[in-house]
C-alpha cells in the first residue's frame, strides 16, 4: 500500500530485558516465606518512588498531582527521583518520539527490578492524537516498554493519576510485585505491524 | 606520560626519611610543590558531559552536550527534536478545524495563546470577522492563562535553582486558574475552547465572579511569592549577573517574550503590533532597567519582567472582564471552511514569546502548508552564546530563567 | 496527506492572489526599493497589496539584500523572524518537477510601526517578506547565517524537513530528526517508511 521508498536503517531497537526470579515451590507453601513475600509487596507498593520522566504535556499534570493540590505524597509517591537506578515506577509521561525511544528503553533498562511502568496519557497508550499522521510519533509506548498500567487521557487528569497509582499498588498486591515479563514488547509490535499490513 | 613512582612502603612511614627540606613559609611551599611535580604542567582535559535529555532541570527533553574545564563551561550544543511531533505535516493533513487542537500541544502550559494565534491566522485568510463579545472573551481567557503560565514559571524556576517550597505555593494559585478554564473549556491544561470564529462557550455570572476571586487571590500572594524568590538573597545570588544577554544578541537570535524585554528592548507585540482588541486596553510593559538588582540581561531580570507582567495581566484580564458586552460568541461558519488561496502570517505575544504562524491556503478545506514559529526555539538557540564561561549550575539558572516549554521547540 | 500526484487545486508559485488588491504596504514598497537600487537584478517580483506582500529574490543576490536591508537606517530589520520554505509541486505532471520556495519575514524590533500604519488596512505589522524560488530537484539557497545569527537554526529545520541545502555555512545538519531518518517529511512526495530501528510506522491509510 504504501511505497517504500525509504530504506529502514538498520540496528533494530531490542526490547528492554529483564529476567524473572524464579522460586522453588516447595518454598513458595513455607508460611514464613509467605509473610516475607506479603511484608516485601506492602512496603513496595507503599513506597512507589516515581522517576521523573516528563517528556511533554503530561508532565504538567505529573507535576500538578505531586504539588499541593493533589498531593501524590500521600500514597507514597512523592519521591520522584532524577535518576532511574533510585527508582521503582517509570511514569511515562508525554509523547514518546523515535528519537527518544533509545533513551526510553535505557532508562527502564537502568531501573533496578522490580519497575513497573505507567504509560500516562493517550499519547503513549497507541500514539493518541498523532496516531494517524504522526510520523515521529511512536504508537505507543508499550513498543518499547512493557507496561503495567495504562491511563486514558489527553492529559489524564491528576486523580486519573492517582488512581493509576492506586491501581498499581493494588496490582501488586493481589499478584505480587515481579516485573512484567520482556516479550510483552514483542507481542505489541507484532500487533502494530500487522494493523498496517493490511 | 611518564607517572612518579610510587614511594615504597617504609618511605611512606617515615623509617627512610626523603631527603625534602622542611616547609617553613608560603615560597618554600611553591618550591616544594613545584620540586615534587618535577617542573611538569598538569595537564588538564575537557570533559564532555551530557545534560538531558531525561533531567530535572531541563524542563522537558532537551539534550545539552557541554564541554567543561572543571565545573565552567567552554561550549555548549543543544540537541533539539525529542519531542518533534509533526505538528506542521499533520496541518496538511487534517482540514482546518480538526488541525486546532494540536496547537495547544505545541506549548502546553498557554494552550490558550496558542489557539489564540492560530485562530486569528485561519480568520485572516478565511474573512471571518469574530463577534465583540468573543473578543473580550478570548482576551480574558489569554490572561488568565498567561497568569497562570507565569506563576508556573516562577514557582519551576525555584525548583531550579534549589528552593521547593516557592513551587508549592504558587501551584496552589494556579490550581483555581485551572479550575477556571476547566470550568469554561472542560479541560484543564489542554483546552480547544477558542474556536474559528469565536469561543466555544460562553462565561456565566458565577464564572466572572470566580475569575475576580482568582485574579484578588493571585494579586494577594504575588508578594509572598517574591519574598520566597525575588527579595531573597540566595536567589539573588544564584541570579544576579547570570546570563547575561546583550540587546544585540537577543534581537539576532530572535529571542522574544519576557527574554527580550530582560535584555532592555521594549516590545511587546501586545502593545506594538496588536491583534484582536488589545489596543482598547491599557496596561504597562516591563522592561528591565537597571537599579533593581544585579545587570539588565541577566537571569533575575527575565524573572523580575515576569513578574510584572503577572501584574499587568491581571490589570488587563480585570478591564477586559469590566467592558464585556453582551452578544454573540461564535462568528457564522459554512459547514466546511474553504479559505481562499492566499497566505498569511500572524504572530501573538504568548507568555514564552512570539508564536507565529505562516498559513498557505489553496482554497480546499486543509491547508497547504502550515509553518509554526514557536519562541522557546529561539530562545534555546541564544544559549550557545550566552552561556561560555559560566559554571554548570548557572547553566541550570540560565535555562530555567528562559523559560522554554519543548512542545512549541520541537513542534 | 496528498498521493503521489499532485492535486488539481495546487496553488500557483505566484503566492497572493491578485484579487486581493488592496492597499499598498509602505514598509515593502519601501524594502522593493531600497534593494532595487543597491543590488540590482536581485528583485524578481514585487507584490506590495494584500494580506501578505513580499519582495522575490533571486538565489545568488539573497546574502546581499539581506544585508542592505538589515543595515539600513530606515527598516533596520535587525531580526530574522523565521525561515520557512514551502514544497510547491508542479500544478500538473507536465510542469516538471515543481520548485521549492524559502521564505524568509523579517522584522524590525527597533523601529516600531507608527500607529497609523497600525490602525490601517494592511494588517501585516511591518513584516518584510522575502522569498527564494529554487527547483525542487536543486533546492540550493545561499545560507543568511552571517546575516542574522538566528538563522542558523531556522536553517536546519528546513534542511531537515523539507531538504533545502543552505550553502556557505558550517555543518548543515538535522536539528529536529534523528541523523539517520530517511528523506525529508515536509516533501509533498514523502512516503512514511514502514519502521524504524525495529519500531513499526503506521502508515496514515493503514489504519
Amino acid at each position: 500500500m504504501s511505497p517504500a521508498a525509504n530504506p529502514a536503517p538498520a540496528a533494530p531497537l531490542a526490547p528492554a530485558v529483564h529476567p524473572r526470579l524464579e522460586f522453588d515451590p516447595e518454598l513458595e507453601q513455607s508460611i514464613i516465606l509467605t509473610k516475607i513475600d506479603w511484608l516485601k509487596d506492602w512496603s513496595r507498593r507503599n513506597a512507589l518512588w516515581p522517576m521523573a520522566f516528563g517528556l511533554a504535556c503530561c508532565a504538567m499534570e505529573m507535576m500538578a498531582t505531586a504539588a499541593t493540590k493533589y498531593d501524590l505524597d500521600r500514597f507514597g509517591s512523592g519521591v520522584f527521583r532524577a535518576s532511574a537506578r533510585q527508582a521503582d515506577v517509570m511514569i511515562v509521561a508525554g509523547t514518546v518520539t523515535h528519537k527518544m525511544a533509545p533513551r526510553v528503553k535505557r532508562l527502564f533498562e537502568q531501573m533496578p527490578d522490580p519497575k513497573y511502568a505507567i504509560a500516562m496519557g493517550a499519547c503513549v497508550i497507541g500514539g493518541g492524537p498523532y496516531s494517524r499522521f504522526g510520523y515521529h510519533v511512536v504508537q505507543g509506548v508499550d513498543l518499547v516498554i512493557p507496561v503495567d498500567i495504562y491511563v486514558p487521557g489527553c492529559p489524564p487528569r491528576p486523580e486519573a493519576l492517582i488512581d493509576a497509582i492506586r491501581k498499581l499498588q493494588e496490582r501488586i498486591r493481589v499478584k505480587g510485585g515481579s516485573s512484567l515479563p520482556a516479550d510483552d514488547v514483542l507481542r505489541n509490535r507484532e500487533r502494530i505491524l500487522a494493523m498496517s499490513a493490511s | 606520560m611518564s607517572h612518579e613512582p610510587v614511594p615504597s612502603v617504609p618511605q611512606v612511614l617515615g623509617v627512610v626519611a626523603p631527603a625534602v627540606p622542611p616547609v617553613v613559609d608560603a615560597a618554600d611551599l611553591a618550591r616544594a610543590l613545584e620540586e615534587r611535580s618535577m617542573g611538569q604542567a598538569l595537564r588538564t582535559e575537557e570533559l564532555v558531559v551530557n545534560m538531558g535529555p531525561q533531567h530535572p532541570s531541563t524542563h522537558g527533553v532537551l539534550r545539552v552536550v557541554i564541554k567543561t574545564d572543571g565545573e565552567v563551561v567552554t561550549a555548549l550544543q543543544p540537541h533539539i527534536g525529542n519531542l518533534h511531533r509533526c505538528v506542521e505535516k499533520i496541518g496538511e493533513s487534517l482540514p482546518y478545524y480538526q488541525w486546532l487542537p494540536y496547537v495547544d500541544r505545541m506549548d502546553y502550559l498557554a494552550a490558550i495563546n496558542n489557539e489564540h494565534g492560530a485562530c486569528i491566522a485561519i480568520e485572516r485568510l478565511a474573512g471571518i470577522v469574530v463577534p465583540e463579545r468573543a473578543e473580550y472573551i478570548r482576551v480574558i481567557l489569554a490572561e488568565v492563562q498567561r497568569v497562570a503560565s507565569h506563576i508556573f514559571a516562577m514557582g519551576v524556576y525555584g525548583l531550579d535553582t534549589g528552593a521547593i517550597t516557592p513551587f508549592l505555593h504558587t501551584f496552589r494559585e494556579r490550581e483555581r486558574g485551572l479550575d477556571l478554564l476547566d470550568h469554561i473549556a472542560g479541560g484543564r491544561l489542554l483546552y480547544h475552547v477558542i474556536r474559528i470564529g469565536g469561543v466555544k462557550r460562553d462565561l456565566s455570572p458565577e464564572w466572572i465572579d470566580e475569575c475576580h476571586a482568582f485574579l484578588d487571590a493571585v494579586e494577594q500572594r504575588l508578594p509572598e511569592y517574591n519574598t520566597l524568590l525575588l527579595d531573597n538573597h540566595i536567589f539573588q545570588e544564584r541570579t544576579c549577573n547570570i546570563g547575561v544577554i546583550p540587546p544585540a544578541l537577543a534581537v539576532g537570535w530572535g529571542v522574544t517574550g519576557p527574554a527580550l524585554r530582560a535584555s532592555g528592548v521594549d516590545w511587546d507585540t501586545r502593545r506594538d503590533a496588536p491583534y484582536g482588541i488589545y489596543d482598547r486596553f491599557q496596561f504597562d510593559v516591563p522592561i528591565a532597567h537597571s537599579g533593581v538588582a544585579g545587570v539588565v540581561g541577566d537571569c533575575f531580570h527575565r524573572h523580575w519582567v515576569r513578574f510584572k507582567e503577572t501584574e499587568q495581566a491581571i490589570r488587563i484580564a480585570r478591564q477586559a472582564l469590566r467592558d464585556l458586552p453582551p452578544g454573540e460568541i461564535q462568528a457564522k461558519l459554512p459547514k466546511t471552511l474553504k479559505p481562499p488561496k492566499g497566505e498569511v502570517y500572524v504572530r501573538v505575544e504568548n507568555p514564552r514569546g512570539e508564536l507565529a504562524y505562516w498559513m498557505v491556503a489553496d482554497g480546499t478545506d486543509k491547508a497547504w502548508r502550515i509553518r509554526c514559529r514557536g519562541p522557546s526555539f529561539s530562545n534555546i538557540g541564544v544559549m550557545t552564546d550566552v552561556a561560555r564561561g559560566a559554571l554548570i549550575a548557572d547553566l541550570v539558572a540560565l535555562m530555567g530563567s528562559l523559560d522554554i516549554v519543548l512542545g512549541e521547540v520541537d513542534r | 496527506m496528498s498521493d503521489a500526484a499532485a492535486p488539481a487545486n495546487s496553488p500557483t508559485p505566484a503566492g497572493a492572489p491578485a484579487a486581493d488588491a488592496g492597499p499598498r504596504d509602505p514598509v515593502t514598497a519601501h524594502a522593493a526599493r531600497l534593494v532595487q537600487a543597491k543590488v540590482p537584478g536581485a528583485v524578481v517580483e514585487v507584490v506590495e497589496t494584500g494580506r501578505h506582500p513580499f519582495l522575490r529574490i533571486t538565489a545568488e543576490h539573497l546574502v546581499a539584500a539581506c544585508l542592505v536591508l538589515r543595515d539600513d537606517p530606515e527598516l533596520a530589520l535587525d531580526c530574522c523572524h523565521l525561515v520557512s520554505a514551502v514544497d510547491w509541486l508542479g500544478k500538473t505532471p507536465a510542469d516538471g518537477p515543481g520548485s521549492i520556495e524559502v521564505v524568509y519575514h523579517l522584522v524590525s524590533y527597533a523601529k516600531k510601526t507608527s500607529a497609523a500604519y497600525r490602525r490601517s488596512a494592511v494588517k501585516n505589522d511591518g513584516f518584510v517578506v522575502l522569498r527564494v524560488r529554487v527547483p525542487r530537484d536543486k533546492p540550493e539557497v545561499p545560507s543568511v547565517m552571517g546575516v542574522w545569527v538566528g538563522a542558523d537554526w531556522h536553517e536546519r529545520e528546513m534542511w531537515d524537513l523539507m531538504g533545502v541545502k543552505f550553502t556557505d555555512r558550517p555543518l548543515l545538519r538535522r536539528i529536529l530528526l534523528p541523523e539517520d531518518w530517511p528523506g525529508h517529511p515536509l516533501r509533498k512526495d514523502w512516503a512514511y517508511p514502514v519502521e524504524y530501528h525495529g519500531i513499526p510506522i503506521i502508515p496514515p491509510e493503514g489504519r
